[in-house]
């Protein structure tokens, strides 16, 4: 069931009886080029944690208990050129429990208050509780760089997007224009997020009409302007920029980004999922069988396709005086590609992987709530049918030619001080 | 005998049954759903470090197990993990303490994926020249996890509690011991613990029962019985409860934030079954009445920036030993262990503040239980072992809605009244 309730507020229901749960999710969404990575933050923040009647974490979280351990919180996210605040609960059916309760209402009643009546006093988030809530994630988000994997990562983004910095953003904003938000900024965007953005509110359960009902009218949203521009391919004619930095550690990280344009809606799209497949993104790829097993030249080497910015990156973790001799490695693997010099076998292995991982995404009701949102946001109607044929259609040829299209942009080397 | 267990309130059924050979076999049918998940684990993980040898006990080099683990996977002419991913399954293996676990989980093509499964543990192959290139692989693993301060924070807090024992070896061992591996060593071991008795067979998701049991009867008919293990377990156990703690440790790793790790020793247990469960489900609910967001313990702590978003915390209750570690980054570590420990000392003196949380916690363990069961590996992780005599997802429902405030206050003074604490810094 997908309908659009009024202009810019979308509701969509999937009727799933194996589950023993039900999954809720309401997506504000608007364009990443509104610049408020740091207010949506904070805006998730304080919702995740207070409401005006539920106005400590210990009364939302009681609440929760209540209800019968439901599991709510906020996320924030990117998809292609927009952005993402997602409110997310998911709950026991009321069926299974002995009283009876219509815990669908309770449910819905709390969302309602977390979404329409947020803690403020004098049109502010109380200063105490938002600062304290800033401040620990602003140490949170410091301490992230200690992962060295993480920070590795982090720089090649920025390196590849030097010319679309905000691309290259945390999706948390910029840790110091967080630092110092304040409450009365992040209250004044609450209310421009509730009235302007898009809204997607997604079901996923065995409910029945009547219970659909009950939803719909916590939710009366205003109307609101559609979003124009949601994917976008983006030129780039940079040449390859290369770095290295020194850290205390035993290991090294090598990461690669290459300009790959071909987004969810390209012809070539399964063909270059399973590119990515073959070349690094499965423990049967040629990255890793060459790189890792044969050679024992990485503890752990992957890609992985961004189907939304265009771009696949590479991760390694290897020993840091190696690092050229990997780098080599990389590039004959996807030279191999492009000569259609691997086995079919090889081919047959990977299809019938990804097929058989796209059907596991079926047993969860959280990446089938998700995908219901996303493919009403891109207005995708790919059925199950269509892309398993997709993915069987692929062949060496149509691999070597989407591999034609990866540009090596950023090389960036985090090497260990350590490292023997 | 297979034996049917209905569970009427979730609309569910499990299957169990003791092969003669002593393997114990476990399903759960899912029939909606795509997948399957089987797991084959054995009774054996880092801390089992001694096999019998010549009517003696033989040392083996730390990270034995782990190696073990890895190398199953290479078989002379093959490796099992190209034929699952040839039969579309996604295959893991993991080693814990005193665990290892190989498994799958696929959508189609079941009975290949079982039979690489079943051949994957059954079929050792240890030779010179594979195993070389494993210590190298190996290697570079073990620097990976020394690398990475949370796995650190946590291992390092476990090492002080049971100093020099073989709980204080890292899972994967060191670079100087598995350099020293043999391939007789490698046998030796395996056929010491890779026995049908000291291992279990799980299986859910969408199954045909009577197959599984059919085909899983044809196999492990090489492998004896073997009944000295347990006088090993016992002999590592001792060496366990005999290990001293180290109050106090200080690493430096060039933190933004310091960890702390603070960890308790409880005492060892010796109950199994449903008792064993019964306990774990109550210290854990005890511990979640104080340090669960629904407590205004917690939330005071939490109000007071002593502790703050990165608190965490973990207990692991096992045959010979029980610990509990809390973690978290801050400036104030001494202030952070001194907390903790007096907010559960005030509990263990005065339960009655925690008291009027309890049916709360319940009912928020429950819906946990819930959100477990529509998971096919949640499900399966949560079969249960041989020490709880295989208490499910299912069964833990019943035990908690039968707990009494009592039984977690006793539960919490077993474990705190005669443990030990350490205390572990990361800068």
């Amino acid at each position: 069931m997908q309908q659009e309730i009024t202009s810019g507020v979308r509701f969509n229901f999937e009727k799933q009886n194996k589950f023993k749960n039900v999954a809720i999710s309401i997506d504000f969404v608007e364009p990443l080029a509104n610049d408020n990575l740091a207010e949506r933050t904070m805006v998730a923040e304080m919702m995740e944690n207070y409401s005006n009647k539920y106005n400590s974490k210990l009364k939302v979280a009681r609440k929760l208990a209540e209800l019968y351990g439901a599991r709510f919180g906020t996320n924030i996210f990117k998809v292609g050129d927009v952005v993402v605040l997602r409110i997310i609960i998911t709950f026991i059916n009321e069926h299974f429990l002995e009283t009876k309760i219509n815990l669908v209402n309770q449910i819905c009643d709390f969302l309602q208050e977390i979404i329409f009546h947020p803690y403020l006093i004098n049109g502010i988030y109380p200063d105490e509780l938002f600062n304290l809530q800033r401040d620990n994630l602003v140490d949170y988000l410091n301490n992230l760089s200690d992962n060295k994997k993480y920070y590795a990562a982090r720089q090649i983004k920025k390196m590849y997007f030097a010319n679309d910095p905000q691309n290259a953003k945390l999706i948390f904003g910029d840790v110091d224009k967080l630092a110092n938000i304040t409450s009365k900024r992040v209250a004044e965007y609450y209310h421009e997020m509730i009235t302007h953005n898009e809204v997607y509110i997604s079901v996923q359960g065995s409910l029945d009409e009547s219970q659909i009902a009950t939803i719909q009218d916590h939710f009366k949203f205003s109307q609101r302007a559609n979003l124009k521009v949601k994917l976008k391919t983006r030129p780039d004619q940079r040449s390859v920029v290369y770095k290295t930095e020194l850290a205390q550690q035993k290991q090294s990280q090598l990461n690669l980004m290459y300009q790959f344009p071909v987004s969810l809606k390209s012809i070539d799209y399964y063909d270059a999922l399973v590119m990515n497949s073959l070349l690094g993104g499965s423990a049967s790829s040629l990255m890793f069988l060459n790189i890792r097993e044969k050679e024992s030249l990485a503890y752990y080497i992957s890609s992985s396709f961004n189907t939304t910015l265009g771009y696949l990156m590479i991760q390694s973790g290897i020993d840091g005086n190696q690092a050229e001799k990997v780098q080599d490695m990389i590039k004959s693997q996807i030279k191999r590609l492009i000569d259609e010099n691997y086995s079919e076998g090889l081919l047959d292995k990977i299809k019938t992987s990804l097929i058989s991982n796209y059907l596991t995404n079926f047993d969860s009701e959280r990446k089938l709530l998700n995908n219901l949102f996303i493919n009403a946001l891109v207005d995708n109607q790919t059925t199950k049918n269509d892309w398993i044929e997709g993915i069987q259609s692929v062949n060496k040829r149509s691999i070597a030619l989407v591999a034609k299209k990866l540009e090596l942009k950023s090389v960036f080397l985090l090497k260990g001080e350590d490292d023997e | 005998m297979m034996n049917k267990i209905n569970y009427e309130q979730f609309n569910e059924c499990v299957y169990q049954e003791t092969l003669s050979n002593g393997l114990k076999v476990i399903i759960n049918p899912k029939p909606d759903f795509n997948s399957t998940y089987a797991s084959l684990s054995v009774d054996f993980g880092s801390i089992n470090t001694v096999i019998s040898k010549n009517q003696g006990i033989k040392h083996l080099p730390a990270g034995i197990a782990h190696f073990i683990e890895h190398k199953l996977f290479d078989k002379k002419n093959y490796d099992s993990s190209d034929r699952f991913a040839k039969y579309g399954a996604e295959n893991n293996a993991f080693t814990s303490f005193n665990q290892t676990s190989y498994l799958f989980s696929a959508t189609t093509d079941f009975d290949d994926n079982f039979k690489t499964l079943l051949d994957l543990v059954e079929n050792p192959y240890f030779d010179e020249q594979k195993i070389i290139k494993e210590q190298g692989i190996i290697g570079q693993e073990i620097m990976m996890y020394q690398d990475d301060p949370s796995s650190r924070i946590y291992f390092d807090t476990i090492a002080s509690l049971y100093s020099e024992s073989p709980l204080s070896f890292d899972i994967a061992g060191s670079k100087s011991s598995i350099f020293k591996i043999t391939p007789e060593e490698l046998y030796d071991t395996y056929h010491q613990y890779y026995v049908p008795n000291n291992m279990t067979l799980v299986v859910v998701g969408k199954v045909d029962v009577i197959k599984i049991i059919s085909e899983v009867k044809g196999h492990f008919l090489n492998l004896t019985t073997n009944n000295s293990i347990e006088n090993l377990k016992k002999i590592v156990n001792q060496e366990i409860e005999n290990s001293l703690v180290i109050p106090y440790k200080k690493t430096t790793m060039k933190l933004s934030t310091p960890k702390v790790g603070l960890g308790i020793r409880g005492p060892q247990i010796n109950f199994f079954g449903r008792t064993f469960s019964r306990y774990e489900l109550s210290l854990g609910m005890f511990l979640e009445l104080i340090f669960s967001e629904d407590s205004d313990i917690y939330q005071r702590l939490y109000d007071n920036q002593i502790i703050n978003d990165s608190f965490g915390f973990d207990f692991d209750i096992e045959d010979g030993y029980q610990f509990l570690i809390f973690a978290e980054d801050t400036k104030k570590t001494e202030k952070f262990c001194d907390i903790i420990l007096a907010e559960i000392n005030d509990c263990l003196v005065n339960p009655k503040k925690i008291e009027s949380q309890f049916e709360l916690i319940k009912n928020e363990e429950i819906g946990d239980h819930f959100a477990l069961m529509d998971s096919i590996p949640g499900i399966a992780n949560q079969m249960g072992d041989r020490l709880n005599d295989f208490t499910n997802v299912y069964d833990e429902v019943e035990i908690i809605k039968n707990l009494s405030f009592n039984e977690i206050i006793d539960a919490a003074k077993n474990f705190f009244e005669n443990s030990q604490t350490t205390r572990n810094v990361i800068i």
